[in-house]
């Protein structure tokens, strides 16, 4: 249930990096404009090497364990520093379509891996009492 | 869940009446009298982050430190302040005493680049928007 849950978390990040992605393409003629973007995938890394804040200490088997607590508070950061255009613009185009075509196949693969483990629970189900 | 494809869809409405106005301008590269009586004054769009929460991050906004749900938006149509052009055309029933006509201030090679930009834009919003869709149906795949 554990890799479920990271796929989980994994899909909700990948669609809120989505809708950040989306924005700055949105807003690539926008002045005074900076991008921004979902740093998630260091949380998720944190959050699977178990030494992140969101993960509970257990010493004994009966303790609540934190694999309900998924990483849900994705921040935009704002890249603020640097000036692309003119007009303070930080939108590279080019970047964001490269982020954009990522993102996307990052989710893709996180759905067909996430079907492969239900398909194995599916098995075990199935094969297992013969 | 829908605001992906509310961000692509702000900004295709903003750059199509971009689009619209470069049309405008174009269209009126040679309006020496308009309703008032002066040239026509060449129009720009005035493009703004739009900050705008929807229901969904009102009633979540208290469990969820949530990102606002945003886009684009068109927070003016402006008008370009710089001087008109004179042209020595005697002949014009608009010419001054000296046989000058004041022309707009729409430079149409300007008016070209911007159209193209415009177009690219909306091209890449377009794309982010397939791209937003493509997920969402792959995301029906789950459990299949």
């Amino acid at each position: 249930m554990k890799t479920i849950n990271f796929l989980k978390s994994g899909l909700d990040g990948a669609w809120e990096r989505q809708k950040a992605i989306s924005n700055n393409i949105a807003n690539v003629d926008t002045p005074h404009y900076k991008r921004k973007d979902i740093d998630f995938l260091s949380k998720l890394n944190a959050a699977m090497e178990d030494k992140s804040e969101i993960s509970l200490k257990t010493s004994n088997s009966r303790h609540i364990s934190s694999e309900k607590k998924r990483p849900d508070s994705f921040k935009r950061d704002v890249f603020s520093a640097s000036s692309f255009r003119k007009d303070e613009n930080n939108v590279d185009i080019d970047v964001e379509m490269a982020e954009l075509a990522k993102n996307n196949i990052y989710y893709n693969t996180l759905v067909n891996q996430l079907n492969s483990q239900f398909n194995r629970l599916k098995d075990v189900i199935d094969k297992g009492g013969r | 869940m829908f605001d992906n494809f509310s961000i692509s869809a702000s900004a295709l409405t903003a750059q199509r009446l971009r689009m619209d106005i470069i049309a405008d301008n174009i269209a009126n590269v040679n309006t020496t009298r308009t309703e008032d009586g002066s040239p026509y004054r060449r129009k720009i769009p005035v493009f703004k982050e739009r900050k705008q929460a929807s229901f969904r991050n009102i009633y979540y906004r208290s469990m969820l430190d949530r990102n606002e749900n945003n886009g684009v938006m068109v927070s003016e149509i402006a008008e370009d302040k710089t001087p008109f052009k004179m042209v020595y055309r005697p002949e014009h029933p608009d010419a001054n005493e000296d046989g000058y006509v004041v022309m707009p201030n729409v430079n149409i090679t300007t008016e070209m680049v911007d159209m193209i930009d415009a177009s690219r834009a909306y091209e890449a919003n377009v794309t982010a928007l397939n791209t937003a869709k493509n997920m969402a149906l792959k995301a029906l795949e789950i459990g299949r």
